[in-house]
């Protein structure tokens, strides 16, 4: 009998990896919006769908590796979400991050990690 | 001052944003919490038509990401991503005096360091909404 079996680490780091490459897409997508267009055309931007089905399969990543891990364990890496999505804007959108920023997202992400982890 | 109208309009529409899909996510742990197995709760209201409280909890969550998207359009997202953060906060705020879940220490230290972060935030990032190279 063949089954296939998502290994739950592998499906957690996807689902976080995925959920933030989700919100990079949303602001390119965002970023190359006419001035001029109406803000309703953003649903017809392939970037904004992207986005959609992005967030849509890191949800269902996240459901499958939560049928293996604790949820005490998984929620506080989903912390590493903010690390992620500042670096990708650095590296892909070009934002400038100043090292105070640095900072003040690892603040955040140990802060959530706290906060999740002793829920 | 035009500017300095916009950069607020950003914060204003992420803690929008975030307290909608709080809101909206207490609505549908109430809605599916109907019946005492919450797995009973989540595989029934995939089969029945959605409870109202499931119904109001989505929509709310809805017009959160509408909110979510708007702020988008007004700052990098390497900033409004991390302070989107604020609903850990929430969350654990919601837990304590709405839930009456336990105090515990850990996670007010983790609030503590969060909300030390979010300032340092907003004081660290620069002022340009949108990403040089488009």
């Amino acid at each position: 009998m063949i089954s296939f079996q998502l290994h739950p680490w592998l499906a957690l780091s996807g689902s976080i990896a995925l959920s933030s490459c989700a919100q990079i897409a949303l602001k390119y997508g965002v970023n190359r919006r006419r001035p001029q267009a109406a803000w309703w055309h953003l649903a017809f931007s392939p970037w904004v769908l992207l986005w959609g089905a992005s967030f849509a399969l890191a949800t269902l990543l996240w459901v499958v590796a939560l049928r293996v891990l604790d949820l005490s364990y998984a929620y506080p890496l989903l912390g590493f979400g903010y690390v992620l999505v500042t670096a990708l804007a650095a590296l892909l959108l070009r934002e400038r991050v100043s090292k105070l920023h640095w900072l003040a997202v690892l603040l955040i992400a140990f802060g959530a990690a706290c906060v999740a982890r002793s829920a | 001052m035009n500017e300095e109208r916009i950069n607020r309009k950003a914060e204003l529409l992420v803690a929008g944003s975030v307290l909608f899909a709080t809101i909206g996510q207490v609505l549908i742990k109430l809605g599916l919490s109907g019946s005492a197995q919450p797995w009973i709760a989540v595989i029934g209201s995939l089969h029945s038509p959605f409870t109202l409280g499931v119904l109001c909890g989505l929509l709310v969550y809805g017009a959160g990401t509408l909110l979510w998207i708007a702020a988008v359009s007004q700052r990098n997202i390497s900033y409004l991503y991390p302070l989107a953060s604020l609903s850990y906060i929430l969350i654990a705020l919601c837990g304590h005096f709405v839930l009456k879940e336990p105090l515990l220490l850990g996670r007010w230290a983790g609030i503590l360091i969060m909300t030390a972060g979010i300032v340092l935030l907003t004081r660290a990032a620069p002022r340009s909404g949108k990403a040089r190279a488009a």
